[in-house]
């Protein structure tokens, strides 16, 4: 019995392998689609600021105001544009064209000299985009008390920044493990909610249930050239990751391939689940982009903190696979192997890939009555 | 003419309408995407554990211990005895950054010395690592200004306004920018499909001989897409300013014609994947390689600046990127039409660029 069962399960297998490695599109999404993804990471997402276009408006003519200009302009963050009315500048601000500006004003040499008088300089910023609204005014309340402090000869508080496993801050190297996640889902969940809901649509999922292998056996059967293919996927990003765009591998490959191998399997189960509730391409790709890429963008903490997200919505992340893959990636990338985190994470994964699995049985099974 | 045309559009429109799960999906999808990623996308950071080393007894490292755990970004502030203890909270993602303060530092800085703090910040967190930096920053900077005033003296300020949002209100920049990605999304997704699905299931023979030209089929096609991404962005707008309290400063005239030209646009690339593709297996696909580009290089996740010089010069292509300055000039900087001009044109030179190859490729067929 069991050996039939083997031998049902391998054919089930070779029939997905041929039809993995007949259709280009397959290969497509394995091969190409994580080069493309991961050169777009690499390249257009990066949180290194610098060069801000970033106004100085010197009012007055004073030695001091001169001195404080002169500051503002020699930091490297800036690409400073003067002018001597803040007028000039307000257009520029509205257009986008500059990120901030500040403002000395023609009293402010009187007042910095004068005991009591308090000399006051505005910053003013372009917040259409907040974060970079923060750093704007943080880089300029930095050059203003330095400036302060070597004017008033001050005791002054000198913050020495250290990044772990990061020392240039070149985000790239954070963002490039965390991406391979968001890759690793689109491979998993797209791939098997493309393929397997074209045989909903196509009717032939119907005639393999007519066959006697177990739905048990079907689903398994379908999912293992897919997880073969995401590990493959998922090698070749590591391969880029570290050869073309320079990211550390300070972990193990042992790690790696144990994390992945048990990511792939809610990534898979996903996308199984999605083409088993849709039944049709169209609604079964969008949904794999909206249930499957997005969340794997914007809640797997890849980007965007998990900890400044709403409550509810922060327990809502531990739904989604990515989510447990991210801080695993990055520290097998940047830190090494933290088994404790790591384990606690892939229990998380297997957890959900029995749920994810199991749901997809319970509907496959509803559809054959 | 006109009768032909009305046919084959009431045709495409009901081709999607027809089906109550397709048209739950275009009605529904936008909004509870919109809701749900704009209340997860921040790039700021808050609840922040810090774990902190104070070698330290005098009165300034108590009161910037003091300030750090009283900043409205920090959630916990842990003790710690060694460094050791410092690295390993870090370490295991127990605290995002350590503060260590050594003991000379009230003694420097009473002497009027410089003196250190160090930060030790988890670089695999990078956009919040840098956001708490920052903050961090600005704390020891208060404190600074009132050391250079010295005691009781008036300190020198600077005055902070951040315009068009502030009160740096996060939640603004990623509703709009994620309401107009989730519109592209779903428009380039129903148009991209459409030519294909017709060319697997044989019926795009059909339409290649009905009294139809290649232009008439084109502006057919295109409907379902304007409409879907209209009825969208109506909703997700109306999503923004009600539901989320984005305040609308500009000229809603120059923002709907500014999202007519961005569909137009949008739908031109779907439709040239479109008639590219033999099936929709294959517009999918396209639709994934233009949309995930577009959307990464469009300013929303980080900005257009951060890019390389070169990939910025290639993001004027990207219709996403010159409509984000659309509808936040429209939101937030309360722009004139004239002054939205800069990214509007660029969005019908896209748009009769794409629409025109596409009725290209499809004449091709007809021929």
């Amino acid at each position: 019995m069991s050996n039939r069962r083997t031998r049902r399960m391998g054919a089930i297998m070779k029939k997905e392998a041929l039809q993995v490695l007949r259709d280009p599109s397959s290969l497509l999404i394995a091969f190409a689609l994580p080069v493309v993804l991961l050169w777009l990471f690499a390249n257009a997402i990066s949180l290194d600021v610098d060069d801000v276009r970033f106004g100085v408006v010197l009012e007055g003519s004073g030695q001091d105001a001169w001195d404080l200009a002169a500051a503002y302009a020699a930091t490297p963050y800036f690409r400073v544009t003067p002018a001597r009315d803040r007028r000039q500048l307000d257009a520029l601000l509205g257009a986008g064209k500059l990120k901030g500006y500040v403002v000395i004003p023609a009293n402010f040499d009187r007042a910095l000299a004068a005991a009591n008088g308090a000399a006051q300089i505005q910053v003013i910023t372009d917040a259409t985009e907040p974060n970079t609204a923060n750093f704007v005014s943080g880089y300029a309340q930095g050059v203003f008390n330095v400036w302060l402090a070597e004017r008033f000869a001050a005791g002054r508080i000198d913050v020495q920044q250290r990044f772990w496993y990061n020392p240039e801050l070149n985000s790239r190297q954070v963002l490039i493990p965390g991406g391979i996640a968001v890759i690793m889902t689109m491979v998993g969940t797209l791939l098997t909610a493309l393929v397997v809901s074209r045989e909903w649509e196509r009717g032939t999922m119907e005639a393999m249930m007519s066959t006697p292998a177990g739905m048990l056996e079907l689903l398994s059967g379908k999912l293992l050239p897919y997880f073969l293919l995401g590990i493959v996927a998922n090698l070749g990003c590591t391969f880029l990751a570290v050869a073309v765009y320079g990211v550390p591998f300070r972990g193990s490959l042992a790690a790696l391939l144990a994390v992945s191998a048990v990511f792939l399997l809610p990534a898979l189960s996903l996308g199984l689940l999605i083409s088993t509730l849709t039944k049709s391409q169209f609604t079964a790709a969008q949904t794999a982009l909206f249930a499957g890429f997005m969340p794997a963008l914007v809640l797997s903490g890849y980007l965007f903190e998990i900890d400044a997200m709403p409550g509810w919505l922060q327990a809502l992340t531990h739904l989604v696979p990515a989510r447990h893959y991210v801080p695993s990636l990055q520290s097998i990338f940047l830190a090494g192997d933290l088994w404790p985190q790591m384990l606690r994470d892939m229990a998380a994964l297997l957890a959900l890939g029995a749920l994810f699995f199991g749901l997809t049985l319970r509907r496959s099974r509803k559809s054959l009555d | 003419m006109w009768c032909r045309l009305q046919a084959v559009v009431i045709k495409e429109i009901r081709s999607y309408w027809r089906d109550p799960a397709t048209r739950r999906f275009l009605l529904g999808a936008p909004i509870f995407q919109v809701t749900l990623f704009s209340l997860a996308a921040s790039l700021d950071a808050n609840d922040v554990d810090v774990a902190v080393l104070n070698q330290d007894a005098g009165r300034w490292s108590h009161e910037l211990i003091a300030r750090i755990d009283g900043a409205s970004f920090t959630d916990e502030v842990l003790p710690t005895h060694s460094l050791g203890e410092l690295n390993d909270l870090i370490v295991q993602r127990r605290a995002l950054v350590g503060v260590h303060i050594g003991a000379d530092f009230s003694r420097r800085l009473s002497a009027a010395k410089e003196a250190q703090v160090q930060l030790l910040v988890d670089g695999r967190r990078a956009n919040a690592g840098q956001v708490t930096a920052n903050y961090f920053g600005a704390i020891a900077q208060g404190l600074n200004v009132e050391l250079a005033a010295g005691e009781g003296g008036e300190a020198p300020q600077i005055r902070l306004r951040h315009w068009f949002n502030p009160n740096l209100n996060y939640r603004w920049f990623m509703v709009v920018s994620i309401a107009a990605g989730i519109t592209m999304m779903l428009t380039l997704a129903v148009t991209a499909l459409s030519i294909a699905r017709e060319r697997e299931m044989g019926t795009f023979d059909q339409l290649l001989v009905a009294p139809l030209n290649s232009a008439e089929i084109i502006i057919a096609k295109s409907v379902p897409g304007i409409i879907a991404g209209g009825v969208a962005s109506f909703l997700v707008g109306l999503l923004a300013i009600f539901g989320f309290g984005v305040p609308f400063t500009g000229d809603l005239l120059a923002l709907l014609c500014g999202t007519l030209l961005f569909l137009l646009s949008v739908v031109g690339f779907g439709l040239v994947i479109s008639s590219l593709c033999q099936t929709q297996q294959q517009a999918i696909l396209g639709v994934f390689f233009g949309a995930t580009p577009f959307v990464l290089t469009g300013g929303f996740m980080t900005p257009v600046e951060n890019m390389p010089e070169w990939l910025q010069l290639a993001a004027e292509l990207n219709p996403f990127k010159h409509y984000l300055l659309t509808v936040q000039g429209s939101f937030f900087r309360a722009q004139s039409f004239a002054q939205l001009w800069p990214s509007m044109w660029p969005l019908a030179l896209l748009a009769a660029v794409t629409l025109l190859s596409a009725t290209l490729v499809v004449r091709r067929n007809l021929r």
